[in-house]
């Protein structure tokens, strides 16, 4: 016990001296030994008592090859060839429960695999670990991130026994047992899109700034240069003020600390890391380095001319990279971007969603129900078809001629649609919009009714949330209606958005100056941010990006029209320092004259 | 003991914006306590009145007009400072206007005033040798200490709209502002003070 506190298992060296001398002797060789190496100094500070004490309070036991549940398959490593002058069998293995490992061992399947694994290869080995569990079989993995906790999860998840043999350095761990890891093996970006990466799904969305990506990855940066991981994959957001849960200052991983500087709890933080560039900020009062973050004018698609919002994918809602994935810019969940908004009196560009799913409501107050129970209850009655969405299936039509009659008259609604003007495919596409909304709600009627089955609270009915809207059955029982009053659970949940972090040339401001965003209908303040979702909504809620924020509509305005006269004050102010400039000097020198004539008369 | 002050001192020297907030309070207090003092000696009956030249309808109106814009820029960056920690919103916006009525009305002020407060000696004093200087010392040098201030707080706001300086230049150029502020506050407080000491006989 006391030598595997201080060897490395798979140490080559350790086993030659076990072999020869015996582990005692080897023990109180290498604690009476007075070299400077690492076993040594180890051995010094090994309290075998402690460390006994310490296993009883945890319920933990030492297993060496002599017990007779030492799992008899690990002698075969003492015959294996050695992998970088690692190997053999461990010095002993330290076991938590009162199951025998030798037969939890006996009938075992090692999972395990690389850290920087895939969403896939974890899927993967997730459920490979949950289908032997569940047939009985132990699970031998690593306790790695990756596939090895992969496994580990998915053993757990099927209540299977699993042997994890993970050893951590403690002089790695901080007082609170936290270990902060700062990457060393640096993983490959593809790995880290997987999971985080977006898309734009709108076909005019990005505005002119198409090229380069991300500045810092057209650099040479990689995502861990910045996005530090910590075991569990706690990984720095890289957002100002953040405070990981290691304790450990990050300061230097966000954008001011590393382009300006910052300060943390801990020390003052000095910018410039890996040679970035110092911005200049020439005539940006440094106001606005107080009330916009840095990602608000230099992060994510550039604010659009029309003040729209882009309808934008992410790998983690629309799985990016996977083969099911949609090109389709309606393909739901309807994510936009960018909606500046504000986050501890600061403003960040975001990404919003507005929330889609069954619920019950009681009151004004809505709960999501079981997605798995409401698929249960509603996949006959909903008949969703792999081919088809959600929408299509409840809210598609087809306009008949009468219906086109009505609108464009009689001659025109037999014209082909490719011949017919824009204004005309403006009307049509109203009508489409108006009767899918109808349709919808037509239909919606049925799975609501059907839900009634699964409402336990007394007084709750079901509900469909979808676009910051609530649809619930009418007083008859029959029809849909929208319920008038904002519910909570129907508001968006936005999330502060990072990259693709545009070239300095590119930021907001950078080529309108202070007008870009200081006149009246700026995209900035104006642009309208209209709710997105499943149901089709002729006239889904939509408000300014300003309010959104919770900016005082007013003084917005006063303050951006105020810059009207920017220029004219601009040369007013300069008139009259010049003219004041001139007073004082013109009596400096009336001064310094009668101070002259009293020298001269004293 | 003496390093941790010197440090305190360094770091306050480069920061001049964080103790603003304390200086202004105990300059405020300050230049209220020395008035009111001087007052009371005034009122013991301290010097003989002299008989001054009265002022005409257009300088008092322009000396009105500077004293609301200097009041309504002392309210809204001194109370914004000092109870909401910084200039934002509203305060930041009329604040703003007062700068425009301020910029203005110094240069009329310095036109109007400028000769009543010449500190140029006999050859320049005018053509009356027997009537009296219309201020004495005090509010002369006060005048031309806040035309001083003023004139710094104009050009350090204007060269601020000017792509010249980044935001290390913009921070000691809003260093040099607040202070010029807080000096021609004072400057024009003193000065109002010895106008209607002056006008009170009292002096």
């Amino acid at each position: 016990m006391a030598l595997a506190c201080v060897v490395e298992a798979g140490d080559l060296r350790i086993r030659e001296r076990l072999r020869a001398e015996g582990a005692e002797a080897v023990w109180a060789s290498v604690r009476a030994s007075t070299t400077d190496d690492a076993w040594s100094r180890r051995a010094a500070l090994v309290d075998l008592a402690s460390v006994e004490s310490l296993a009883r309070r945890h319920g933990l036991r030492f297993v060496v090859p002599s017990d007779p549940e030492w799992p008899s398959a690990l002698a075969d490593l003492d015959g294996s060839e050695p992998v970088q002058q690692w190997g053999g069998a461990p010095l002993g293995l330290w076991v938590k429960g009162s199951a025998s490992l030798a037969e939890l061992a006996a009938d075992a399947v090692a999972v395990v695999g690389c850290r920087a694994s895939t969403a896939y290869g974890e899927r993967v080995a997730t459920e490979l670990a949950a289908g032997l569990a569940e047939g009985g079989t132990t699970v031998v993995s690593g306790g790695a991130f990756g596939i090895d906790a992969a496994a580990h999860r998915g053993a757990l998840a099927a209540d299977g026994p699993t042997l994890p043999k993970t050893r951590y350095r403690t002089l790695r761990m901080s007082a609170d047992k936290k270990v902060f890891f700062d990457v060393v093996k640096t993983p490959a970006d593809n790995t880290c899109y997987y999971c985080h990466t977006a898309r734009f799904a709108s076909t005019d969305a990005a505005g002119d700034w198409t090229h380069d990506e991300d500045v810092h990855l057209r650099a040479g940066m990689t995502c861990s240069d910045c996005h530090r991981n910590g075991i569990e994959h706690d990984t720095v957001r890289g957002f100002e003020g953040e405070q990981h849960s290691t304790s450990a200052s990050v300061a230097t991983l966000s954008c001011r600390g590393c382009h300006l500087d910052d300060k943390d709890e801990v020390a003052r933080v000095v910018g410039g890391r890996l040679g970035a560039p110092k911005p200049l900020h020439r005539g940006l009062p440094t106001i606005h380095l107080e009330l916009l973050s840095c990602t608000a004018c230099h992060s994510g698609p550039q604010l659009d001319r029309d003040k729209q919002v882009f309808r934008v994918q992410t790998a983690m809602a629309h799985g990016l990279g996977l083969p099911t994935h949609s090109l389709n810019a309606d393909s739901e969940p309807g994510i936009v971007a960018p909606v500046i908004l504000k986050s501890d009196g600061v403003l960040y560009p975001h990404r919003t969603v507005w929330p889609a799913f069954w619920g019950e409501m009681q009151g004004t107050d809505v709960k999501p129900l079981s997605p798995q129970a409401v698929y249960d209850t509603l996949r006959t009655t909903l008949r969703v078809r792999g081919n088809s969405t959600f929408t299509e299936t409840l809210g598609k039509v087809t306009l008949k001629a009468e219906d086109k009659a009505a609108v464009l008259g009689e001659e025109r609604a037999k014209v082909a649609p490719a011949e017919l003007t824009a204004d005309e495919r403006d009307k049509l596409a109203q009508l489409e919009k108006t009767k899918s909304a109808e349709t919808f709600r037509e239909k919606l009627s049925a799975p609501l009714k059907k839900l009634k089955t699964l409402i336990q609270t007394p007084d709750a009915q079901p509900v469909y949330v979808s676009g910051g809207r609530v649809y619930r059955l009418g007083q008859d029982g029959e029809t849909v209606e929208v319920l008038a009053e904002q519910v909570a659970a129907a508001q968006p949940y936005s999330w502060k958005l990072a990259h693709d972090v545009r070239p300095a040339r590119w930021s907001t401001g950078a080529s309108g100056g202070c007008y870009e965003c200081h006149s009246l209908g700026s995209p900035f303040f104006d642009s309208q941010v209209t709710a997105v979702g499943p149901a089709p909504d002729v006239e889904p809620p939509s408000e300014r990006m300003a309010e959104l924020a919770g900016l005082d509509r007013l003084r917005i305005d006063t303050w951006n029209l105020s810059f009207q006269g920017r220029a004219a004050f601009k040369w007013f102010g300069f008139a009259s320092a010049g003219i004041v400039g001139l007073v004082l000097l013109s009596f400096v020198f009336l001064g310094i004259n009668g101070l002259g004539g009293f020298a001269r008369r004293s | 003991m003496f390093n941790d002050l010197t440090t305190k001192l360094a770091d306050i020297l480069h920061h001049p914006g964080r103790i603003f907030p304390a200086v202004v309070a105990i300059v405020l207090i300050a230049t209220a306590a020395i008035v009111i003092l001087h007052l009371f000696m005034a009122l013991l009956g301290g010097h003989a009145a002299k008989q001054r030249r009265r002022f005409n309808l257009w300088e008092k109106l322009v000396y009105l007009a500077a004293l609301v814009s200097v009041a309504a820029l002392a309210i809204t960056s001194f109370y914004a400072v000092l109870r909401l920690g910084g200039m934002h919103g509203w305060w930041l916006f009329a604040h703003m206007f007062g700068a425009g009525a301020m910029t203005g009305t110094l240069p009329l002020l310095a036109l109007t005033w400028c000769g009543a407060h010449c500190c140029c000696g006999a050859t320049h004093r005018p053509a009356n040798e027997a009537e009296p200087p219309r201020f004495f010392w005090i509010p002369r040098v006060m005048f031309w200490l806040f035309l001083l201030a003023g004139l710094v707080l104009i050009l350090t706001t204007m060269v601020s709209m000017l792509p010249l300086f980044g935001s290390e230049g913009l921070e000691v150029l809003l260093n040099l502002h607040r202070y010029a502020g807080l000096l021609a506050v004072v400057a024009l407080v003193i000065h109002l003070y010895c106008v209607l000491l002056q006008r009170a006989q009292l002096r």
